[in-house]
């Protein structure tokens, strides 16, 4: 996983939890304590995983509300850190569409070629007229961080549409399927 | 801060920025399998990184989608190749088996087969011949692409082995018109080479240059010998090649002018194999070429004598024992197998079909099909098609698709464009079978289509279903010249109608003027007989008149103004002129009376005419205007207006009105009606001087039908003889001495226009005469008469 995540993270923690939050949670995660994240680098998965339980623990906040919580922290730095990409979006539906490209382009940019082989793209989209079909497959399981992003996206943008999750790999699934339907774009309803 | 051991931000971001640019150098080499390291702890450096590093993986991603495609390719590329190679040497077996026994039937002349059977077995053998030689193109390509091309070198006879092929091919050169010529240095000696190889060379370039070169044109061979090389030209005069084409010519598939509808037949893959046998024996073709002039192609091959290592057949032959499969191999290019002159010898008793392919054997065999119960011409493309269709008008077309100079499609589009031949129905015939070639067909105006190959059963069966459609057409056109030629004729006879029509009007408005004219003569004429009476009566009242008389008592009292007293008490005349006076002014009285009765008849009479007027004028604008009456008010008004009120002229009246209830009629018409009925029973009457029973009878009677009512008017008069009884309301007919045949045909109409009727009943001459006036009693419903209301 990127290190930007990471990173992310641990700037949400501090801004709930102050330092000794980020100690905390860097602690029960066995994560050095001074280790600083890359964002251009991409660390392990496993990592990640600890990071997030004993985040949660710490917090002691809901996985659901540590997604909201995340959504918002990612969102508003990549706002800032990539203000193109919300400019050459003209709304939501378009962000959304390029969002798994940038995404998997991240992954798999920063390892070399025998690692690349093993990782596989973790998002794809079906475009469909004023809707998306989102395909997740990942070892992090983060599609509830995707639907807080998306829903996110759609309120920057003031658009309207409804999220629903038709598949899931928490519930044994083999990937998660998540369905987004826009009912308003650019300030105008338009066709389910 | 030690400057020694630390660097400056600036230097720092410098050194990572160098660090990339390195980095970013193994992307010269067109490999992006790398990724930038970036050690920086600015964010800003990171965030570059990030977004080289995603630039280089989707440039890697890219590059790794092509590389796979293109495997995917070269290995489809090689399962056709090998397919191609399969399907040719399997195709070659079965060929063998049909040229074999085709060859055998051909030469054994104790078959004494019939000519056209015969004919149709060389063809046969031409085509079978032909796809063995295309077979064989197949082979050699597969194999080349497979890189499987073995060379099996012979001592050869360079300059013979060329002379005989350039022998074999004369015979066409001719058929199509073309020179042919060969050149050679003297003495080239024997060299080995690989026989079928350079003989695939210059039977492909030879045909080539025949197939592209206009009759009238030359084609020139050339063969020489320098240094270790000898060099082959092939030249012609043809249509030469495109430059654009020049690079691509000797690519396979490649073929000039590759268009949908290509001019010639050919796989496009001869080129490309013979490049391969040149490159193969270590040779070089090259082509010159300017369009309109022609073109040269020139092969550059090693020549190598034998010598003590190789391994090969030194045995060469004669050049008599050369043997070139040129006439099998050329035939089909220029053989017409339907002359011109057939036209010239058309009769019209059979449909005209007009057969268009490129292909001499296809038009040969199609005609041989049709020439059984058609009249067959045919032509060697789309142009040449064009202007037979316009001399000789075919009933049907069969045509080719992919034909040089004008392709199938155009020569429909230019036939379905004509009003004049675009109901020629047109079958399409052609190799491209699949749904879009027949929708472009049908698209662009074809009747048919017909994939090759096709059944002789299925063609005729199209071109007799064609037939059928044009003679429909033939049937539609000739039922639609007729209908136009009739109406053209109606029209003219509209106008003479119309002509007449306005003759008509005019003679019926002149008619309806001398009606009118007439019924206003008749009618007032009736009315000034009753004013006539008045007046006489009027005349007669004041000759008369008791006026004078009152004078002289006048002046008998002037006489006597002195003594008036004693006068009229002692005088013997002056003592009777009170009692004189009082009858005096009696009688004056009574004149009075009938002066005033007849100025008040008089002043009907006028109003009679003046309705009289106003009746011709509704009729002449046929209108009528009714109004609610007592009929025995309306009776007594018609006797006074006939001057017949109870006894005139002894002639008596009587009167039965048992029917005395109000009606709607259209008083003028009814009274019109009365009054010509009390005229001509009074007249009737009068005319006959020995009549002594002087009587007309009127009567009002209820009729229980319908909701009737009658007016029955009989006289005693001179009656009606039975075979004028029919024609008693003819207009024009009168057996009056003075009638105007006009009253009683009038008298009807009215009747007949207040929606009833009036007829006439006599038992003969001096019997007398009954009229009778049925009219409705609640005749408050419209009535239209000539389209407009009247109430």
């Amino acid at each position: 996983m990127v290190g930007l995540i990471q990173k992310l993270f641990f700037k949400m923690a501090y801004e709930l939890g102050g330092e000794d939050a980020v100690i905390s949670i860097k602690k029960e995660a066995g994560v050095p304590v001074d280790k600083d994240f890359q964002i251009n680098i991409v660390y392990s998965d496993e990592e990640w995983q600890r990071i997030l339980a004993a985040g949660l623990k710490i917090l002691n906040v809901t996985p659901e509300q540590a997604d909201v919580a995340y959504a918002d922290c990612f969102a508003k730095d990549a706002l800032e850190r990539f203000p193109n990409w919300f400019q050459m979006s003209k709304n939501s539906y378009e962000f959304l569409l390029i969002q798994p490209t940038i995404h998997n382009c991240f992954a798999t940019a920063v390892v070399d070629a025998n690692e690349r082989k093993d990782i596989n793209d973790k998002f794809k989209v079906d475009k469909l007229k004023n809707k998306i079909i989102t395909h997740y497959v990942s070892p992090n399981k983060l599609c509830g961080l995707y639907k807080a992003l998306a829903e996110w996206m759609i309120n920057h943008y003031k658009d309207e549409a409804d999220i629903e999750e038709v598949k899931c790999l928490k519930k044994g699934d083999k990937e998660c399927e998540i369905h987004i339907q826009w009912s308003k774009l650019n300030g105008q309803p338009v066709e389910a | 801060m030690d400057k020694t051991e630390k660097s400056s931000p600036n230097e720092e971001i410098k050194k990572e920025i160098e660090s990339i640019s390195d980095q970013l150098c193994f992307a010269v080499k067109g490999e992006f399998d790398f990724f930038v390291e970036i050690h920086s702890v600015d964010e800003s450096i990171q965030k570059l990184g990030m977004l080289i590093n995603f630039v280089l993986d989707t440039v890697r991603r890219s590059f790794s989608e092509i590389t796979e495609k293109n495997s995917r390719l070269t290995e489809l590329d090689k399962l056709k190749s090998d397919f191609l190679a399969n399907i040719s040497h399997e195709l070659r077996t079965p060929l063998t088996l049909i040229l074999g026994p085709l060859e055998s039937i051909l030469k054994d002349d104790s078959l004494s087969l019939p000519p056209k059977q015969q004919e149709n077995l060389q063809r046969m053998h031409r085509n079978a011949h032909r796809l063995y030689v295309l077979v064989n193109d197949l082979l050699d390509f597969s194999k080349a692409e497979a890189g499987k091309l073995e060379i099996h070198e012979e001592l050869i006879d360079m300059k013979a082995f060329i002379a005989q092929i350039i022998d074999d091919a004369q015979g066409i050169a001719e058929e199509r018109k073309l020179t042919l010529t060969f050149a050679a240095k003297s003495h080239l000696g024997l060299l080995l080479f690989d026989q079928k190889m350079i003989e695939k060379i210059v039977l492909n370039l030879i045909s080539n240059a025949m197939k592209f070169t206009p009759e009238g044109g030359k084609v020139d061979v050339r063969l020489e010998k320098e240094d270790n090389f000898i060099t082959l030209s092939v030249a012609d005069t043809g249509n030469g090649i495109p430059e654009a084409d020049i690079q691509r010519l000797f690519e396979r598939f490649h073929q000039v002018n590759s268009s949908q509808t290509r001019a010639h037949e050919g796989t496009g893959i001869g080129l490309a194999i013979i490049h391969q046998f040149v490159d193969l024996m270590g040779g070089k073709i090259t082509v010159e070429s300017k369009e309109g002039k022609g073109s040269t192609f020139t092969v550059r091959l090693p020549a190598r004598e034998p010598s003590a290592d190789d391994k090969v057949n030194t045995q060469h032959k004669e050049s008599k024992q050369y043997s070139s499969p040129i006439k099998t191999s050329l035939v089909h290019m220029g053989k017409k197998s339907v002359p011109s002159d057939q036209i010239v010898s058309l009769t019209n008793e059979r449909p005209l079909v007009l057969i268009t392919d490129d292909n001499p054997d296809m038009r040969a065999y199609i005609a041989s099909l049709l020439e059984n119960s058609y009249e067959v011409i045919a032509a060697e493309n789309g142009k040449e098609a064009l202007e037979a269709v316009y001399k000789y008008h075919p009933q049907v077309i069969l045509s080719d698709v992919m034909m040089p100079v004008m392709d199938g499609y155009q020569l429909t589009q230019a036939l379905k464009a004509d009003p004049q031949t675009a109901n020629i129905p047109i079958i399409l015939i052609t190799a491209k079978a699949g749904k879009e070639s027949i929708v472009s067909g049908i698209d662009i105006g074809a009747d048919d289509y017909i994939p090759k190959p096709f059944s002789a059963a299925e063609l005729l069966a199209r071109v007799r279903a064609a037939l059928r459609l044009f003679q429909s057409h033939a049937t539609l056109k000739n039922a639609n010249d007729e209908l136009t030629k009739e109406i053209e004729e109606r029209k003219k006879l509209e106008l003479a109608n119309a002509a007449l029509n306005d003759e008509l009007i005019l003679a019926a408005r002149r008619a309806g003027m001398a009606d009118i004219s007439t019924s206003i003569l008749h009618n007032v004429g009736n009315v000034l007989n009753s004013v006539s009476v008045s007046l006489e009566l009027l005349k007669e009242s004041m000759d008369n008149s008791h006026i004078n008389k009152l004078m002289n008592i006048g002046k008998l009292f002037n006489e006597n103004i002195s003594n008036i007293s004693s006068y009229l008490t002692q005088d013997s005349k002056g003592k009777l002129i009170p009692q004189y006076l009082v009858a005096l002014s009696q009688n004056v009285e009574k004149e009075f009376k009938i002066s005033g009765e007849e100025i008040e008849n008089l002043r009907n009479y006028i109003q009679h005419v003046k309705e009289i007027i106003a009746t011709q004028n509704s009729l002449s604008s046929t209108s009528g205007l009714k109004e609610n009456i007592s009929l025995p008010n309306l009776i007594e008004t018609a006797l006074k207006m006939t001057g017949s009120t109870n006894e005139i002229n002894n002639v008596i009246i009587n009167k039965v009105y048992s029917f005395d209830k109000s009606v709607l009629v259209d008083k003028s018409k009814f009274t019109q009606i009365l009054v010509n009925l009390l005229q001509n029973a009074k007249e009737s009457i009068l005319s006959d001087d020995n009549n002594h029973k002087k009587e007309i009878a009127i009567s009002i009677e209820e009729s229980c039908e319908n909701n009737q009512f009658k007016v029955v008017v009989t006289d005693t008069g001179s009656g009606i003889l039975p075979e004028n009884i029919t024609k008693i309301f003819s207009f024009g007919f009168s057996t009056k001495e003075n009638g105007h045949g006009f009253g009683l045909h009038a008298s009807a109409l009215a009747a007949k226009e207040m929606g009833g009727q009036l007829i006439a009943q006599s038992q003969g001459k001096g019997k007398g005469a009954t009229f009778i006036l049925t009219l409705p009693s609640q005749n408050n419903k419209k009535k239209k008469l000539n389209s407009r209301d009247i109430v």
